[in-house]
């Protein structure tokens, strides 16, 4: 079931940034138990998580380093002229911004 | 009987006109609101064969200083990009970061064989996710394959058994 109701204007784009921030959430969970940086979403490294797949995304199973206390997730697709998106956050307060990849840079609204 | 024709033709010309003129800001708006410019432009921008090279090689370039990293230290760095707190090889974020493909800032070690992978991410949808593995002992078993959307630990398996 699509996280966000098919038809909607932009739907897939919404379900990109319900992806990424449930990964980014479950990540700082995992953090403030232990202060280790987790380098992936679940034990397993298969290239995406089932977990966080959903019809039109599927956010990739790994966790980018930024930078001490910062890291990025990416959100990839397979839809039709639609960019990658990646959330870039701090752990410790949970501070975020979106990238849209593609050819169009920047956060596209 | 020349003046009723007159201004008919004149009445056509108008609305004619008029009917000319909201097609073209319909036409306008459009453009504005919708994503197809966008869409029309980065179809512009695909390259597949370019893409295919730079995701290459930025995931041969980062293996390589992975196995200049294990030899020297003896072991695996973290990332690509470090800092005093994370060990890396040597990378810069920046460097990661090319025009079709960006390098996931990790050094993944598998579970189930001790393997290394490297997972280099497509900016659109254009271009498939790419990854490469290698060994952890010796690094003579490397081989980069190109995997279907969403691939399947698997499929991953069977195409890394057979190189």
């Amino acid at each position: 079931m699509p996280l966000i109701k098919s038809g909607q204007h932009d739907a897939p784009l919404g379900e990109a940034l319900v992806l990424g921030g449930v990964a980014r959430d479950r990540l700082r969970v995992r953090y403030s138990k232990d202060r280790r940086i987790p380098w992936l979403l679940d034990s397993t490294s298969n290239h995406t998580c089932e977990e966080f797949t959903g019809r039109y995304y599927a956010t990739l199973n790994l966790v980018s380093y930024e930078g001490p206390g910062q890291a990025a997730v990416y959100v990839v697709t397979d839809t039709d002229d639609y960019q990658t998106l990646r959330i870039r956050f701090r752990y410790e307060d949970g501070d975020s911004h979106w990238e849209h990849m593609g050819p169009f840079g920047g956060v596209r609204r | 009987m020349s003046r009723p024709a007159t201004g008919i033709s004149l009445a056509a010309t108008f609305f004619g006109g008029v009917a000319i003129a909201c097609v073209l800001w319909v036409s306008v708006a459009w453009l504005l609101i919708s994503d197809a410019p966008r869409v029309w432009s980065a179809r512009g921008q695909i390259d597949t064969t370019a893409a295919d090279r730079e995701g290459h090689e930025l995931l041969k370039r980062a293996s390589e200083r992975v196995q200049e990293y294990s030899l020297q230290h003896g072991s695996l760095p973290q990332v690509l990009a470090g800092d005093e707190s994370v060990p890396g090889c040597g990378f810069t974020l920046d460097e990661l970061e090319g025009s079709y493909y960006v390098l996931a800032n990790v050094v993944i070690r598998r579970e189930e064989d001790s393997w290394v992978e490297i997972v280099a991410v497509p900016v659109t949808s254009a271009y498939p996710v790419l990854w490469m593995s290698f060994g952890a002992t010796g690094y003579t078993d490397a081989g980069i394959t190109d995997v279907e959307f969403f691939p399947l630990r698997a499929e991953q398996s069977q195409s890394h058994n057979g190189q």
